[in-house]
């Protein structure tokens, strides 16, 4: 359905980087802006830290616009953008497990509370809700980086199969099966947190 | 990664995929329902994985904001709205045309007629008292060039005195419907009609003259005398 609508829109992606190839400087930027926040997102749930998704963004794009020449127009630029993304992030989370293991990842957790909540909740739906928040964070982030990265692009992003299986270069069936996989593993890790937050609670 | 680290407990595995993320045809949906009402697995795992879903989901509105699920429409709307900035100007104004309610098309076109008659009675103000009104110079350098014209004509017309009041007459009618205020014609024209009138006199006028001035002996200098004569008598 949202790519029915994307086909829509007046000029195409593909279009868009045809004009780039030929030095137009704006039709880039188009890109960008069509894209970034998208983008984002999927950098966000593959990193779970704002900082890194941002960051995960820029590169995708730099990274996109250095090798705009590569495409050749076999495949859909927001695949191709997203293969991009995902690689970005792998590398990321492979620098940052690197940092973690030597003690320097603390600071992710206490970043990740910073966002704010409704004033009118109460403070303890604020600490469980925050608390949940980040169950659901830890359990997506210790995921393997092939289940992630489905489950990320359709509940993040709101993928289509197809959307996921075009850019990720997988069949329809495998995408589908790393979801579900994905799904019954963040289900049991989420519910290992709910048993222990009602222990403490008691 | 290995996918089958977590064994399906269905064989509708992805059935079930398909069925939570509502990316199936009407008739497939229904199929699965079916077999799902009679199978206590898929039943379960439909819960649990609708849970993690709405996790996710919350998850996801907290870090990039609630207003984030609209953005892809308003994202493409946006950049329709771009496009449309670059086009032309009449594309821009018979957009403006279809979009706009009728009573907004008819104050346009009201407002396009009043803005055209305004220009029409300003232009018409400004330009129509240039083409017919001369400065005080003009008229002045006219009535000089007239009154010139004159003097060099007159000693070669016999009946001078006559015709020189007529041209006089003439050179008034035609400067006259522009005659400014300041502009007295008479106090312009008198020394060079006197003039023009002594160039003009007659041979018999001009004995009187002499003779009036005792240059000359009159001719009936006699009968004057007599006159005078008479007269002391």
């Amino acid at each position: 359905m949202r790519t029915q609508i994307r086909m829509e829109s007046a000029t195409s992606d593909e279009q868009i980087v045809q004009q780039a190839l030929t030095g137009d400087a704006d039709a880039f930027g188009e890109i960008v802006r069509r894209w970034e926040r998208r983008i984002f997102a999927l950098a966000f749930g593959m990193l779970g830290r704002e900082e890194d998704a941002r960051d995960a963004t820029q590169e995708t794009f730099l990274a996109a616009f250095r090798n705009l020449r590569a495409f050749r127009g076999e495949a859909k630029v927001s695949s191709w953008l997203h293969r991009i993304a995902i690689n970005q992030c792998i590398t990321r989370q492979r620098r940052a497990k690197v940092r973690s293991e030597t003690g320097l990842d603390q600071e992710a957790e206490k970043n990740s509370k910073a966002f704010s909540l409704p004033a009118h909740v109460s403070p303890a739906y604020v600490a469980e809700h925050q608390e949940r928040s980040q169950a659901v964070r830890r359990a997506v982030a210790a995921l393997p980086t092939d289940l992630k990265q489905v489950v990320v692009m359709k509940e993040f992003e709101e993928l289509t199969f197809q959307e996921i299986s075009d850019a990720l270069e997988l069949p329809l069936s495998t995408v589908k099966s790393r979801l579900y996989t994905a799904l019954r593993q963040l289900h049991m890790r989420l519910e290992k947190f709910e048993n222990s937050f009602v222990v403490s609670d008691n | 990664m290995n996918d089958s680290n977590e064994k399906a407990v269905c064989s509708r595995a992805n059935d079930l995929v398909d069925y939570l993320y509502g990316e199936t045809s009407a008739s497939s949906a229904a199929n699965f329902a079916r077999h799902m009402s009679g199978c206590r697995a898929c039943r379960t795992e439909f819960a649990l994985m609708t849970n993690v879903r709405e996790s996710m989901s919350q998850w996801r509105s907290e870090v990039l904001g609630l207003a984030w699920r609209a953005e892809p429409v308003a994202f493409e709307s946006s950049s329709e709205a771009r496009s449309a900035k670059r086009l032309s100007a009449l594309a821009a104004l018979r957009e403006f045309f279809t979009v706009s309610p009728l009573w907004l098309r008819g104050a346009t076109a009201f407002a396009v007629g009043l803005f055209c008659l305004m220009a029409a009675l300003f232009l018409a103000r400004t330009w129509t008292p240039r083409e017919t009104l001369y400065t005080k110079a003009e008229v002045n350098a006219e009535v000089q060039r007239e009154l010139a014209r004159l003097s060099n004509d007159s000693p070669r017309t016999p009946a001078a005195p006559v015709n020189n009041s007529s041209k006089e007459e003439i050179a008034s009618k035609e400067t006259g419907p522009t005659i400014l205020p300041a502009f007295s014609p008479a106090t312009h024209t008198k020394p060079a009609t006197q003039k023009a009138a002594r160039n003009l006199m007659t041979r018999a006028e001009r004995e009187q003259l002499a003779s009036d001035l005792r240059l000359k002996p009159a001719a009936d200098e006699d009968d004057l005398t007599f006159l005078l004569e008479g007269g002391s008598n």
